[in-house]
């Protein structure tokens, strides 16, 4: 596959920008930031697309930079004890009480301003890599099928915006046509009042065709004979196809997990998952309704598992830490079952699903790998390896496991297919 | 395969029916062209065939309609998406994705077709709609026949063998509309696709027909064309031609019309077009033509980052005439206009009304400069056509009621309380062009006023023109209803890539184009006759 131009899988790169993420939210160890941010652009630079959205990564970068200036400069002219000291800048001090600012900028205050505004600014270089690797509109039709409708709603209100600029535009230069008056009074009315008229007759002739494309059907009835190659004639597996994506097997044979879950090799479903997704020809209406409520109940649980994970995980005297850490697995899981159950509901099919293959895997490995690393440095790895003292004004330390660490992400960069260029027939 | 059995259809807080007893049948594999008067209940006819109306826009039907065996009244419209596919005047505000390939898949993913089935149908329908080199092009920058063209396909791709399309031809030049019509043609005669097309420019699709469904005040009936056509109000200009010529059958193409016309090509032979006035009721002419009255423009150029729209364009619009500004979509034409108001964007040339030479300044041209955009409605955002006629007046310093008065002149009888949205198009135009003559500049331009208007609609608004330029106005329309331009222009611009390639009198322009010859021309070439009243007052004078 490598020789094939094609893009990546977008939630492959949103892991990997994920993991290196998680790693920068590790360590405030300069050489560190610096190398993952290098990292970042060495992939983003050989591997994005020139769609618009990849064309964003600079505007990341610049809002990195200011991140970083905007910490050294609270931390240089706030928190001003150092024993380094730079410069004096005058004081100034609320009267009454040792509310000061400004005075003496110290070493030690600018460092830590570098160091924990870089620790932010590589997190956003991070995401702003993942939005110039991955198509947001893929991401999205990627979505599980118990929300595709969701979704399509997401990506028309995306859509959204560039027709209304365009009609604010178009509106604004026929006012001038008219009456040409620049200001105010009847600006709003003026101007937004076409527009939202237009907006709405836009909506309505969407919404319009939509219905009349099919959009929200549930019954499948309505197929014409003679036309027998739709729905009935879908691979029973069809309601999978998400995390037939997941797993990465393009023929959709279901591994040895979900067949069990499912059923005998011959996609014959057993007892309890017949009754949840009705028989194979056709939902019943009973059988959907109950199917529906298994599904309900299933995210209702997971999300509450979820809220008391996250809660105990960040409060760590609320509950035993190894309860909350299972709680948001456990949580995460009924909540895959959950979508997964509501998935098969679904009538919708896919046209050509993003594929995950093994580039898809290795990329979303050696993102999560780094974070893997740093986790493990920072417990095991020696004192002031990932967070280097301030105080001493010394060389941050580093290690041969952080460089070989961090590298590791720069694998995709050589070993993915490179994205298709658009003027190339896609894929 | 298409039932109307007994429909009528009412909608609410209306005064009467908008459908009353509607017996229709349309067979498979048929080709049938809808045609009335625009609020004659065409859309209704239309909509009711997926269950649009009822289902989505409201309103009480009775009487049962039946496609393909399936009754509206069980099934919406989304559950007949695998049958009977709509597409619509505008396609980009019906599409949902944001690419070609996409697009056409939508479809089938509501149905749950199998991603197998769908690869082989998406790649067949490209093929049959000769899209398959845009598969990967964003639809915003198809042009209109292009986009128009996805659309079809995105419907089909989902196996419908019933395609409604309401006037899908109406904001297409020449050649787009052919290559549409073309592709429609295609799919009839090949795959036995039923088609319902409505379509105001009979004489673009009157020839290719089987039926013709004519809907007037609610009222359907429908015929083979020749029938029709025979005794309907709306006809295209070379079915006219055959009526006062007394040809029988009725002629429907060029081709037919030709083959007959031998014999009125004689007995017009001798007489110079030019004498005689082209439409039946000319216009007195207060003033006589002047060039150096009217607005002349040197060297405009438009350009938007690195592409030139206009490149070095003279144009002149003499006072008391109208001038036809054609070309394809894309050549330019709106952007002259635009530059000419001094609000479009503009590179370079100069131009003036009169002895004034205008600048940049958009107020200083404003005075002397009017336009009617191609959204007309853009320009209206008052609740009442009496407070858009008291703000039209009170923008441009005139006495209460000049406004209403202009309006009365050009649409008369649209109530004052009226929303100005709730108008037909026809009326909004007028309401709009009311508004902008009310500053009472010396150069008006329009830009497609006549997309969406109905036969009788745009002789009015011919006429309307003709009035004005016989009172003095410079008048420039761009459009690309050739038939429109043959009667109400007297000067014809031809624009291509940028550049003005044509101009000159209408006779001389459009006579003789392969592409923008009208039906008479074409009829009666070489002579240059342009429009059927023309032929009339000829064949008048010669008895």
């Amino acid at each position: 596959m490598n020789n094939r131009q094609r893009a990546l899988h977008p939630g492959a790169w949103w892991l990997w920008a994920i993991g290196l993420a998680a790693a920068a939210s590790r360590t405030t160890n300069p050489l560190a930031l610096t190398l993952i941010a290098a990292v970042c652009c060495l992939v983003v630079a050989s591997r994005r697309s020139d769609a618009p959205w990849a064309l964003a990564f600079r505007m990341y970068l610049g809002v990195a930079v200011f991140v970083v200036l905007l910490r050294l400069g609270y931390h240089a002219l706030l928190a001003g004890n150092g024993l380094t000291i730079l410069f004096e800048l005058p004081e100034l001090c609320w009267p009454g009480s040792d509310l000061c600012v400004l005075g003496p900028v110290s070493a030690e205050a600018v460092l830590s301003g570098i160091y924990s505004g870089m620790q932010l600014g590589v997190m956003i270089v991070c995401v702003g890599a993942a939005n110039a690797l991955a198509n947001p509109k893929r991401l999205l039709s990627a979505t599980p099928g118990a929300v595709y409708e969701l979704g399509s709603v997401i990506v028309i209100a995306c859509a959204v915006f560039p027709q209304l600029a365009e009609s604010v535009q178009r509106v604004s230069k026929a006012r001038q046509l008219r009456s040409g008056r620049t200001h105010s009074r009847h600006l709003l009315r003026e101007v937004f009042l076409p527009v939202f008229a237009d907006a709405l007759d836009r909506s309505l002739n969407l919404a319009a065709a939509m219905d009349g494309r099919g959009y929200g059907r549930r019954n499948t009835s309505c197929i014409p004979r003679g036309d027998t190659r739709t729905s009935s004639e879908i691979p029973e597996h069809h309601p999978t196809k998400f995390f037939d994506t997941l797993r990465g097997t393009p023929e959709h044979h279901p591994t040895k997990f979900f067949d069990t879950l499912r059923g005998t090799p011959e996609h014959h479903p057993t007892k309890f998952f017949d009754t949840l997704r009705g028989t194979p020809e056709r939902v019943r209406d009973d059988d959907a309704e109950s199917s529906a409520k298994v599904s309900s109940v299933l995210i209702v649980v997971a999300v509450l598992a979820l809220c008391v994970g996250s809660y105990s995980i960040l409060d760590s005297s609320a509950m035993p830490g190894g309860l909350g850490l299972g709680l948001l697995v456990g949580g995460l899981l009924v909540a895959g079952l959950g979508f997964w159950l509501a998935g098969l509901r679904n009538p919708h099919t896919r046209y050509r699903p993003d594929p995950w293959r093994g580039p898809e895997s290795l990329t979303a490995i050696c993102g999560i790998a780094v974070a893997v690393v740093f986790v493990a440095l920072d417990r095991y790895g020696p004192d002031g390896l990932l967070h280097p003292p301030v105080g001493g004004l010394s060389w941050p330390q580093f290690s041969i496991y952080l460089l070989a660490g961090v590298l590791v992400a720069a694998l995709p960069a050589f070993c993915t297919p490179a994205p298709p260029s658009s003027q190339e027939e896609e894929r | 395969m298409i039932d109307f059995d007994d429909v009528s259809i009412a909608y609410q807080g209306a005064d009467g029916p908008t459908l009353s007893h509607v017996n229709l049948h349309i067979d498979e594999g048929d080709f049938a062209l809808v045609c009335g008067r625009t609020g004659s209940g065409k859309s209704t006819l239309l909509g009711a065939v997926n269950g649009h109306v009822p289902h989505f826009t409201g309103g009480r039907l009775s009487g049962r309609v039946r496609v393909a065996s399936f009754d509206t009244r069980e099934h919406p419209p989304r559950d007949l998406a695998a049958v009977v596919g709509v597409v619509r005047q505008n396609p980009l505000a019906g599409f949902v994705t944001d690419t070609v390939e996409e697009e056409v898949a939508f479809g089938m993913e509501q149905l749950g077709v199998a991603p197998a089935v769908m690869r082989t149908r998406v790649e067949e329908t490209l093929d049959l709609l000769s899209i398959a080199e845009l598969r990967s092009r964003a639809l915003r920058s198809l042009s209109g026949g292009q986009q128009q063209r996805v659309a079809i396909a995105s419907v089909l791709a989902a196996g419908a063998r019933v395609l409604v399309l309401d006037e899908p031809t109406s904001a297409l030049d020449p050649t787009s509309a052919e290559e549409v019509l073309a592709a429609m043609l295609r799919l009839v005669h090949d795959l036995g696709v039923t088609l319902l097309l409505a379509e105001h420019r009979l004489e673009r699709v009157v020839e290719y027909a089987d039926r013709m469904v004519v809907v007037d005040g609610g009222q359907v009936s429908s015929g083979t064309p020749a029938e029709m056509l025979a005794t309907s109000p709306l006809a295209p200009p070379v079915v006219e031609l055959g009526k006062l010529a007394g040809w029988s059958p009725l002629p429907q193409s060029i081709r037919d019309a030709r083959r007959r016309a031998g014999d009125l090509r004689q007995r017009l032979a001798g007489l110079d077009p030019l004498a005689f006035p082209r439409e039946a009721a000319p216009a007195q002419r207060e003033v006589a033509a002047n060039p150096a009255l009217g607005l002349q423009a040197r060297d405009i150029e438009v350009a938007y980052g690195r592409v030139r729209a206009v490149r070095r364009a003279d144009l002149d619009l003499p006072a008391g005439e109208v001038t036809a500004l054609l070309g394809r979509n894309g050549s330019g034409k709106s952007s002259l206009l635009w530059a000419l108001t001094g609000v479009g964007a503009r590179e370079g040339g100069t131009w003036c009304v009169g002895k004034v030479q205008l600048d940049r300044e958009p107020s200083q041209a404003r005075k002397l400069v009017r336009m009617v955009p191609q959204t007309a409605s853009d320009l209206l955002y008052l609740n009442t056509v009496a407070a858009e006629c008291a703000a039209a007046d009170s923008e441009n310093g005139r006495e209460p009621g000049c406004c209403r008065a202009i309006l009365d002149l050009l649409a008369p009888g649209i109530p004052a309380d009226r929303h100005p949205r709730d108008l037909s198009e026809g009326q909004q135009l007028a309401l709009v062009l009311a508004v902008q003559l009310a500053a009472k500049a010396p150069a008006l331009l329009l830009d497609e006023p006549t997309r969406g208007l109905d036969y009788p609609a745009k002789a009015a608004l011919g006429k309307a023109l003709r009035e004005l330029a016989a009172q003095g106005l410079a008048i420039c329309v761009a459009t690309h209803d050739v038939e429109f331009a043959a009667t109400a222009a007297d000067r014809a611009v031809v624009m291509a890539v940028g550049e003005i390639i044509a101009a000159g009198p209408v006779s001389a322009v459009l006579a003789t184009s392969a592409v923008f010859a009208p039906q008479v021309a074409k009829t009666l070439s070489p002579a240059p006759w342009l429009s059927v009243g023309q032929v009339a007052s000829a064949l008048g004078s010669g008895k």
